[in-house]
């Protein structure tokens, strides 16, 4: 019976419900600034954590269409040109889980020959522009790119 | 249906584990505590089989891996008879804090299932090589090795992984969506192992909302963390109110094992836990069996790293060390302390534990809390300008002292029926 509470255990129940009532509402506020919509199941599991998708949440949809595109075994890799090389890590890394039948590499495009390059380039939100690649397919994440031998 | 398949796995988990219910001090336990913990030793059992399969060169499949696990079922459903927990002492339905657990376990999924807690690892790193792992049926040395894999942090240890490996095995195809809402899981296995084992339903409360909004700044969903958080849980409530010595001592160390097996932060913590111990229980033989298992485990898997020559991420603590760093280390720890929120996570519990009328009962779990927060800071200031680095890690980092402290406030309200206590006896010192 509450009457019966000593004073010390009242003041721990004032306490931990007001803390977890301000920690709740604390993260209510925290999901509606990270934008809506709210009552949507999401595209990807990074689709809201910040307000405006990172360029990692299109390399999941890019990876994951090109999976079913590109042959399986075919040496890829998964870049945003612009932000290249600071970025790199993040994209491609991406791309490996979401091409589990593929040969996910870092990008490197250096080589002369381009029976070295990766056969594909994931680009995500912007043009890739290389003399050994072509355009290979366009999605609205990025686009792929292909060697040209 | 994938992706309802793929959780299912981690729903498997505690049946996988049922054979620790035969251990006195987990009867005794409420359901939730007991699936927990059953669910805690069901991940250490599949994670401990793929990679013995691995070891022995056995491709995993689920004609291999499910009879096995079946097996280790049914003989844990046997040691664990009866299932019923027998003289349950009557218990006080603490209806508020039962609507302030649903309340915030809601806001907890809602928040994973709309991918607002998600974190950028489980994409990098810890998704992709439960992936290949699958796909290799195993863990491999030619893709731990690879060099096109060094940055997905091959000497990692490996049980989140291989839990996610399982799960896909169940499935048939990684689910993103069940690695993140097991971070749902591992919360609430946490809450319940205080809830059940401090018979604190109001300790509960404040865990769960502290731990569900820290998660969330954190990003921290389907990443280490989570699981990390639970294994840390039940070693340092094994330790608080566990109180006979066996079950104590077999409960943290599966917490201890857990833990250093999940992330490298785990090492951490089991040096904290043993110097914790050591100093304020003066038992080392207790120490010693409770460490053991964690140790031997690291030094296996650090010696596989090693002996492949893999990415090692231990040496950190024999770089040099740059104490000029420390001011703006401490200052800029604050900031990602105050969680967004004026630092109310560590308020509230520092507060209750102050007002404790049984602080006593709390000094290993706030020793374990200082001690992993010293750990943090130590770690830090071995970088000349860490700044970049705290912002973007401490929130995660400070989930386990963080944890430690909830669990200390909650101890330092003791009731008479928690497992630390018995007539008689006194509590557990």
């Amino acid at each position: 019976m509450d009457h019966q509470r000593p004073p010390r255990e009242t003041l721990r129940t004032v306490v931990t419900f007001v803390a977890a009532a301000a920690l709740a509402i604390a993260l209510v506020r925290r999901y509606h600034a990270l934008g809506g919509p709210y009552f949507e199941f999401p595209k990807t599991v990074q689709d809201h954590v910040a307000p405006t998708f990172y360029p990692s949440r299109d390399v999941i949809l890019l990876a994951g269409a090109a999976a079913e595109i590109i042959p399986r075994g075919s040496t890829v890799t998964a870049i945003q040109p612009s932000q290249a090389p600071d970025y790199d890590v993040t994209h491609y890394l991406t791309a490996a889980g979401m091409m589990p039948r593929h040969r996910v590499v870092p990008p490197a495009f250096t080589a002369s020959d381009p029976a070295v390059l990766p056969q594909y380039v994931l680009a995500v939100r912007e043009p890739f522009s290389n003399p050994h690649y072509r355009l290979f397919r366009q999605i609205p994440e990025g686009r792929i790119y292909e060697v040209v031998h | 249906m994938k992706d309802v398949l793929a959780f299912c796995a981690y729903l498997l988990l505690p049946l996988i584990g049922i054979g620790i219910w035969h251990l006195p001090s987990i009867r005794r336990l409420d359901l939730g505590g007991r699936l927990s913990a059953a669910g805690a030793a069901g991940a250490a059992i599949v994670a401990a089989l793929l990679a013995l399969l691995s070891i022995a060169s056995i491709h995993w499949s689920r004609g291999v891996v499910f009879p096995v696990v079946a097996v280790i079922a049914v003989v844990g459903i046997y040691l664990a008879r009866p299932l019923k927990r027998p003289d349950a002492p009557a218990e006080r339905r603490d209806a508020w804090a039962i609507a302030a657990l649903v309340v915030v376990a809601i806001l907890v999924v809602y928040g994973l299932l709309t991918a607002r807690m998600s974190c950028g690892d489980l994409h990098f790193f810890w998704g992709p090589k439960a992936v290949r792992f699958y796909r290799d049926g195993g863990v491999t040395v030619g893709f731990l090795g690879d060099p096109n894999a060094a940055r997905m942090n091959p000497g990692y240890p490996l049980l989140l992984p291989l839990l996610y490996a399982w799960s896909e095995t169940i499935a048939g195809q990684f689910s993103w969506w069940s690695a993140v809402l097991s971070t749902a899981l591992f919360l609430f296995g946490s809450v319940a192992l205080l809830r059940s084992t401090a018979r604190d339903s109001r300790g509960a409360v404040l865990m769960c909302a502290t731990l569900a909004y820290a998660l969330a700044v954190a990003d921290a969903a389907g990443a280490g963390e989570p699981p990390l958080i639970f294994f840390e849980t039940l070693a340092i409530v094994a330790v608080t109110f566990i109180r006979e010595p066996r079950d104590q001592t077999i409960l943290a160390a599966l917490g201890l094992a857990g833990a250093v097996m999940t992330k490298i932060e785990g090492a951490t913590f089991v040096i904290a836990v043993v110097i914790a111990m050591l100093i304020l229980r003066r038992s080392p033989r207790r120490v010693l069996l409770i460490a053991l298992p964690a140790a031997v485990l690291l030094g296996a898997w650090l010696g596989f790293v090693r002996f492949h020559d893999l990415s090692e991420y231990y040496r950190g603590a024999t770089m040099p060390i740059y104490f000029a760093a420390l001011p703006g280390t401490l200052l800029t720890l604050a900031k990602a302390a105050g969680y967004d929120l004026y630092g109310l996570p560590w308020l509230a519990p520092i507060i209750l534990f102050v007002l404790g009328p049984n602080r006593r009962n709390a000094i290993l779990p706030m020793t374990i809390a200082v001690l992993t927060f010293m750990a943090a800071v130590f770690f830090y200031i071995h970088l000349p300008d860490p700044t970049w680095w705290i912002l973007s890690s401490a929130p995660r980092v400070l989930l386990t002292p963080l944890t430690a402290l909830l669990i200390a406030s909650a101890a330092a309200w003791r009731s008479n029926g928690d497992l630390s206590y018995s007539p008689g006896h006194g509590v557990v010192s």
